[in-house]
């Protein structure tokens, strides 16, 4: 089975949403042109679009960001802030389960509530 | 390429009829009442599985291209040039859904090609009219004109009896019926020619545009806009 590409994705959702194009458009301001272009495959677009595309169609931004290979902006400046801990942390990580990685989640945000 | 004059002639009440079932199938199918505005581009999309598309490559770089068709991939496009118009955008769709309920069997039967592209131009093939007569009866149901008629004109059965020198009202009569019965996606011109073909505005002939209201008076809008920038750049 192809795998369903970040257009698609975007016009599945929209349809399923029961959203029109131009109004998903408007809704992140962008036109419609833009988002058919999008849904095409003909432009990618920007990780700050699909941040506001994920809010309006209520879906994870993660995902938005992987299936068009980018990085949330946000993620980018932690390992920016910490250019040498990050990447040798997530080498050390490469080979961990689903499971592991929700319990170093759960344990990241443990830690930072106990640091504020 | 198909002639899209080589349709047959239907009825008026043909077309009114099927515009009227698909509007019945799309309520049966869905949350919508009846109420105005008709969704066009939800019926095109949720009912009838279509993809819309605005773009303005190809075809659509020329602005004459307002939208086409294509049967077997269940894509609607609509030219980018007319997004931010909110009554050519739905009378677009519309009319494509036209071509969708009147043509798609028998185009089937001629093209290999399965798509039917719509241009604004000079004298339209038969088929185009037919679309346009079904996208005006699906945006502006009789009952629901009528109804809005009364509501900004009164219970009288009045007619609005034009000429060419009376021609300047057209906008504001328009604009009244769209506003009583909440026809937010429709044109004035839209409007006017429904008005005229349904016989509550006579003496004159289809328009190809109708002015909006702040050209009615007896110097038009953009006159009087050009006249106070050339004061306001003399001073």
């Amino acid at each position: 089975m192809p795998k369903t590409t970040l257009g698609e994705y975007i016009r599945s959702l929209r349809t399923k949403r029961d959203i029109g194009v131009r109004e998903l458009g408007r809704a992140v301001d962008v036109s419609g042109v833009h988002i058919s272009s999008i849904e095409k495959g003909k432009n990618a677009p920007s990780p700050e679009l699909l941040r506001k595309i994920a809010i309006v169609l209520k879906v994870d931004v993660d995902k938005l960001l992987s299936m068009a290979n980018q990085v949330d902006p946000e993620v980018i400046n932690v390992i920016k802030d910490s250019p040498s801990a990050v990447p040798s942390f997530l080498r050390s990580a490469k080979g961990l389960s689903k499971e592991q990685w929700e319990e170093l989640e759960k344990a990241a945000i443990k830690m930072s509530k106990v640091k504020k | 390429m198909v002639d899209l004059d080589n349709f047959p002639e239907l009825l008026d009440d043909v077309i009114e009829k099927k515009a009227n079932d698909l509007m019945l199938s799309y309520q049966n199918d869905s949350e919508w009442g009846d109420e105005m505005p008709v969704p066009v581009e939800r019926i095109a999309q949720n009912h009838l599985g279509y993809d819309i598309e605005i773009t303005n490559e190809g075809l659509f770089e020329d602005p004459d291209f307002l939208g086409g068709i294509h049967f077997d991939d269940k894509l609607i496009q609509v030219n980018g040039s007319i997004e931010d118009h909110d009554g050519r955008y739905n009378f677009t769709i519309a009319h494509e859904l036209g071509h969708h309920c009147l043509h798609k069997d028998a185009f089937n039967e001629m093209s290999a090609s399965g798509e039917i592209m719509c241009r604004d131009t000079g004298e339209k093939p038969i088929a185009e009219r037919q679309a346009d007569m079904f996208a005006a009866f699906l945006l502006m149901p009789k009952s629901k004109i009528n109804k809005a008629f009364t509501k900004a004109f009164g219970e009288d059965e009045t007619i609005f009896e034009m000429n060419f020198k009376k021609r300047y009202m057209l906008g504001s009569i328009a604009k009244r019926v769209i506003d009583a019965g909440s026809f937010t996606n429709v044109s004035l011109t839209a409007m006017t020619n429904r008005l005229i073909g349904m016989g509550l505005i006579s003496g004159i002939s289809y328009q190809k545009s109708v002015m909006p209201e702040g050209l009615n008076s007896g110097i038009p809008a953009y006159l009087s806009r050009l006249y106070r920038k050339l004061k306001k750049l003399i001073k």
